[in-house]
């Protein structure tokens, strides 16, 4: 599968993920803040963030098992 | 360490934020549990490819279901806020005129109003109590250095 394909597919998985999870997601992973910066702009407890991460990636690698394994 | 207590750890791990302690703990299961470690090197995988993907790769279509997000607290946090406030000033002018015409009523005996009294009292300092240990817990909370 070609780079813009893959992207086109993690782009689809991310956009179909529960608001929670693709908000996580989308401050991890694209706007880079630390566990202890989004513990505080979600209102969360650090260990939260850790579990609510976990299972934003879980869902998106388990939706994308086909391309990533 | 069972499997499912180190789960969230896999993720402070992955994106290097794992106290020195526990990474040593996480690192020593994964190095005994096959399940484990094929599921941290999954996210591995999985965290390089999104790594190569950038800001403007998302849609619009997803930003605007993530700011949704963001105005969506904000309006509850102001809710929330006018509410408490509005419940506040109800609540201290019915205690009020409820006190005034209690004290005020001369058909109820003394023995009655001391006891509301002390009854109400007796309230008070136990929500002021109840306040002053939450906010003490919020000072030596764990995480209150978080700022963003």
């Amino acid at each position: 599968m070609e780079r813009n394909e893959r992207s086109a597919r993690f782009r689809e998985e991310i956009s179909k993920l529960p608001v929670d999870f693709k908000e996580i997601i989308i401050l991890k992973h694209f706007q880079g803040y630390s566990y202890k910066e989004i513990s505080q702009m979600l209102n969360i407890p650090l260990g939260s963030v850790m579990s609510r991460l976990y299972y934003a990636r879980k869902r998106l690698k388990d939706n994308l098992k086909d391309i990533i394994t | 360490m069972k499997c499912e207590e180190l789960k969230p750890y896999l993720m402070s791990h992955l994106d290097g934020e794992i106290e020195p302690e526990k990474k040593e703990e996480l690192e020593r299961h994964l190095a005994e549990c096959e399940e484990c470690r094929k599921e941290y090197q999954a996210f591995v995988k999985l965290k390089q490819e999104t790594d190569k993907m950038k800001l403007a790769d998302l849609s619009d279509e997803l930003w605007n279901g993530y700011w949704k997000g963001v105005y969506r607290r904000l309006e509850r946090g102001v809710g929330w806020v006018f509410l408490s406030v509005g419940a506040i000033i109800l609540l201290s002018f019915g205690a009020y005129q409820f006190f005034k015409d209690l004290l005020a009523d001369p058909n109820i005996s003394l023995i009655v109003k001391t006891g509301v009294c002390m009854g109400v009292l007796g309230a008070i300092v136990l929500l002021v109590s109840i306040i002053r240990e939450r906010l003490f817990l919020c000072k030596t909370e764990r995480y209150k250095e978080v700022q963003r």
